[in-house]
């Protein structure tokens, strides 16, 4: 069964994500900030992630930025608002799949992640 | 030398001074013949102080024809004087007149017929008698003297303003002058009155001068008055030692006198002057009223704030107080470089005056040189004088304004406006006690104009200060804000994802067509939730765009491949076969420009949208046949700028909608669906802000729009 780690610091989203995509018979698990995606990226090594940009803890680069240190393969597709093209840059530098602009239509989102996931 | 004498020299160099000035100042035939009448007075008087100094009957005879000499003329040539300042047409009469003096002038000099036996009388002068002859001479010359004065008195309503007031001085001056002189001729008859009357003589050149410099703005009564009581009390003051110590006191007592004389010398002035006053306050007291009414005005001007108003209340009080038929005011207008009519009323009639004065014009020029108020009598005095184009059309421009008096407002050297006054309704003259009073006036007129001015534009740049403080805390709250909002729909949109997801995957399974309908409801609430989810997601994109500062690096961009870029994705949003985009540029004539290309993308792509909504409400609503939406570019190179050009032939923006457009949040497009209301303020915000350039809309409503880009092409 497919991995799929959700990371963001929005507790509607990480349960309704989950809800959707469990239903989809995909493993998810969820982490609400920066450390806690790391110690589960570590422990799961998950086949994705989705990893929002605007976090308190830690941001989704610098999480990127960590993660990268220790595991090039994973793949990665950042969730965000309207971010400058700095991010971006270095969001592609570190090696992302895509970058997905919320709010979305979650049926987009679906496309997106199961295309990945069934590869 | 005896009283006779001196009296006599007084005169003599008086009117030489004067004819002497006359003559200097001479600009017509008019002022020759008025120089000469001067001159001719002052050989009269010239012989009769000779004659005064004769030291027997030989040279006194002598004298005294010189003298006549002088006399015959001076009727002929005031005659001539006033045949000029009325314009009559009676040429007859005039060389009847010159005939008669010239016949007589001849039988004076070749005979002794007029002046011959002489008598010591006054035990002091050698004085003529008066022959038949002389008798027949002297009641021709009355009869001449007369005619002008009743052709003064005939012709005096035909006058207007100026020449009315040169007539009234003309003739009070000219009778007391004649009715002194002719008192000289009453030894010759018998009458043993002493010969100094012609003192008044002086009296008429002091009044003659202060015609010659004031006249135009004195009222007549007023020097005539003041004139009066200076002689009057004078000879009081001398008058009555000189006749104490004669009949009371006797030759010996002088003291006396002296003391007296001193004394009153002293308090001369003081009755003069309080004497003086009181009879102008009389006369005056018209004046006074409105010049204090003025001044209360002009004080309180500085209070207006509003223009228009200060303007309507400086006509109202001007009309009204002074009471003149008409005034009005024209203020200089920034924005048309003209000065155009602010505020105006007239007493009678109809209330419409010239729209506006240039700021070229001929009485611009004229109030920037010489900063004074102007006359419309002096100008057109002048331009008749000297017959000078640009005089004349200043007079025109003056009488196409009905000004009577114009008087200038400046701020520092700037003429920030003018009044215009009409006639006075008493037909009275503007004074020089107006023209001060109006001076004052036009300095508070100004301060009050200046503060008006001020207020407004604080007003202006208060709100405009206030509208850039709201939407700078709007830029900060925006930024935190945003992102906020950003993720509650974002919640927003994976609760009702999944809800939908939910039904969906469990509808089939379900039986009970209660619960499925209800459940299609829900779907459908779900997926109105998701729309307004991705709308407000897009709101929220739009205020964050411009909130955020153009970081990304400057580069020299190519217009072609951003048009191009914009062109890829207006594609998905507007239906391209219903449009025609005409490119009227050849894009390798084109430099590149100093920009960001996303931004400009962005930029392009909302004109494009733009356009193309607004033609195809038009296409829409009005349905006209042949109706083709044309979207044309054209990009244009322009010193170190590069000028792009969208143009539509959309519904256009009407006048009022403009300005508004470029404030964020507003839209004239018709469903809140189409647009965020964001885009021109946000095209604006890139193009000026960003890049340094301009955006410049043009638009007539129903006929289409322009919208102008400037940016600055890229060096090197």
């Amino acid at each position: 069964m497919a991995k799929l780690l959700i990371v963001d610091d929005e507790s509607d989203i990480r349960e309704f994500a989950r809800n959707f995509f469990k239903k989809r018979k995909i493993d998810v698990s969820i982490a609400s900030g920066g450390r806690q995606a790391l110690d589960l990226i570590a422990k799961e090594n998950p086949d994705l992630i989705l990893l929002d940009v605007r976090m308190e803890e830690m941001t989704g680069i610098e999480v990127l930025r960590e993660l990268r240190k220790t595991n090039l393969s994973v793949k990665v597709i950042m969730v965000s608002g309207v971010e400058d093209e700095e991010t971006i840059k270095e969001a592609n530098a570190l090696g992302v799949i895509g970058y997905i602009h919320k709010p979305f239509i979650l049926e987009e989102l679906e496309k997106i992640v199961l295309a990945q996931l069934n590869h | 030398m005896t009283p006779f004498s001196l009296v006599s020299f007084l005169v003599c160099l008086l009117c030489t001074i004067l004819g002497l000035f006359a003559f200097l100042q001479i600009k017509n035939r008019l002022h020759l013949v008025w120089a000469l009448f001067n001159l001719d007075v002052a050989i009269w008087s010239a012989g009769t102080f000779l004659a005064g100094m004769a030291t027997n009957e030989n040279l006194a005879r002598i004298d005294w024809k010189l003298s006549h000499l002088g006399v015959l003329f001076i009727p002929v040539l005031f005659y001539h004087t006033i045949y000029l300042f009325l314009n009559l047409k009676n040429r007859v009469t005039l060389v009847l007149i010159y005939l008669q003096a010239i016949i007589f002038s001849l039988i004076l000099l070749s005979t002794n017929l007029i002046i011959y036996p002489i008598k010591f009388l006054f035990k002091s002068i050698f004085y003529y008698t008066a022959t038949p002859l002389y008798c027949l001479m002297f009641f021709v010359w009355v009869v001449i003297v007369i005619i002008p004065f009743f052709e003064l008195f005939k012709g005096r309503k035909d006058l207007k303003n100026l020449k009315q007031q040169q007539g009234s001085y003309l003739f009070w001056g000219s009778l007391i002058g004649f009715f002194g002189g002719a008192t000289t001729v009453a030894p010759a008859f018998g009458l043993n009155v002493y010969p100094a009357w012609h003192f008044t003589i002086c009296i008429y050149v002091l009044m003659a001068t202060y015609a010659i410099f004031r006249y135009q703005l004195m009222d007549i009564r007023v020097v005539a008055t003041r004139l009066s009581i200076f002689i009057i009390v004078y000879s009081l003051i001398l008058g009555i030692p000189v006749w104490l110590g004669f009949k009371l006191l006797g030759k010996g007592l002088w003291l006396v006198p002296v003391t007296c004389m001193g004394i009153l010398a002293t308090v001369g002035p003081f009755i003069y002057l309080y004497v003086q006053k009181r009879a102008e306050d009389r006369l005056l007291q018209e004046q006074r009223r409105y010049q204090a009414t003025l001044r209360q005005a002009s004080a309180g001007m500085g209070k207006i704030k509003d223009l228009k108003k200060l303007l309507s209340m400086i006509v109202y009080v001007l009309t009204n107080a002074i009471q003149i038929e008409h005034a009005s005011v024209y203020i200089f207008d920034e924005g048309k470089k003209k000065y155009l009519l602010g505020a105006s009323k007239r007493k009678f009639g109809n209330n419409s005056f010239l729209e506006s004065i240039e700021k070229e014009s001929l009485l611009v020029e004229y109030f920037v040189q010489n900063k004074n108020p102007l006359i419309f009598e002096e100008i057109n005095q002048k331009a008749l004088d000297s017959k000078d184009f640009k005089l004349s059309q200043l007079k025109q421009i003056i009488v196409s304004l009905e000004g009577v008096l114009l008087v200038p407002i400046f701020i520092d050297q700037d003429l920030i406006a003018i009044i215009i006054m009409g006639k006075k309704e008493s037909g009275n003259p503007y004074s020089s006690d107006d023209l001060s009073v109006f001076s004052i006036l036009a300095n508070q007129t100004a301060l009050a104009i200046e503060n008006a001015i001020f207020y407004e534009r604080m007003k202006l740049t208060h709100e405009q200060l206030f509208q850039a403080e709201k939407m700078a805390t709007i830029g900060t709250m925006a930024d935190g804000l945003s992102h906020q909002i950003n993720n509650r729909f974002h919640a927003l949109g994976f609760i009702a994802g999944d809800a939908i997801d939910t039904i969906q995957m469990n509808q089939k399974e379900l039986t009970q067509v209660e619960v499925k309908e209800v459940l299609d409801e829900l779907q459908r609430a779900f997926v109105r939730v998701q729309d307004n989810v991705v709308q407000g997601g897009e709101i929220v994109q739009g205020l964050l765009r411009y909130t955020r500062k153009g970081d990304a690096g400057f580069v020299p961009v190519d217009v072609e491949a951003v048009f191009k870029a914009a062109l890829e994705m207006v594609q998905f949003k507007i239906k391209m076969h219903e449009l025609k985009i005409v490119r009227e540029y050849d894009p390798a004539n084109i430099p590149k420009i100093k920009g960001n290309f996303t931004q400009l993308q962005e930029v392009f792509f909302n004109l494009i949208d733009n356009g193309y909504d607004a033609m195809m409400q038009r296409k829409n609503e009005k349905k006209e046949p042949g109706f083709q939406p044309t979207l044309i570019v054209r990009v244009i190179k322009e010193g170190d700028f590069v000028q792009i050009v969208f143009e539509d032939n959309g519904m256009g923006v009407k006048e009022d909608d403009i300005h508004k457009l470029f404030t964020p949040f507003f839209t004239t497009k018709l469903s809140s669906k189409k647009g965020t209301g964001l885009g021109l303020y946000v095209i604006k915000k890139i193009v000026e802000d960003n890049h340094g350039g301009l955006v410049e809309m043009v638009s007539k409503y129903m006929q289409g729009t322009q919208m102008k880009l400037r940016l600055p092409i890229a060096i090197g």
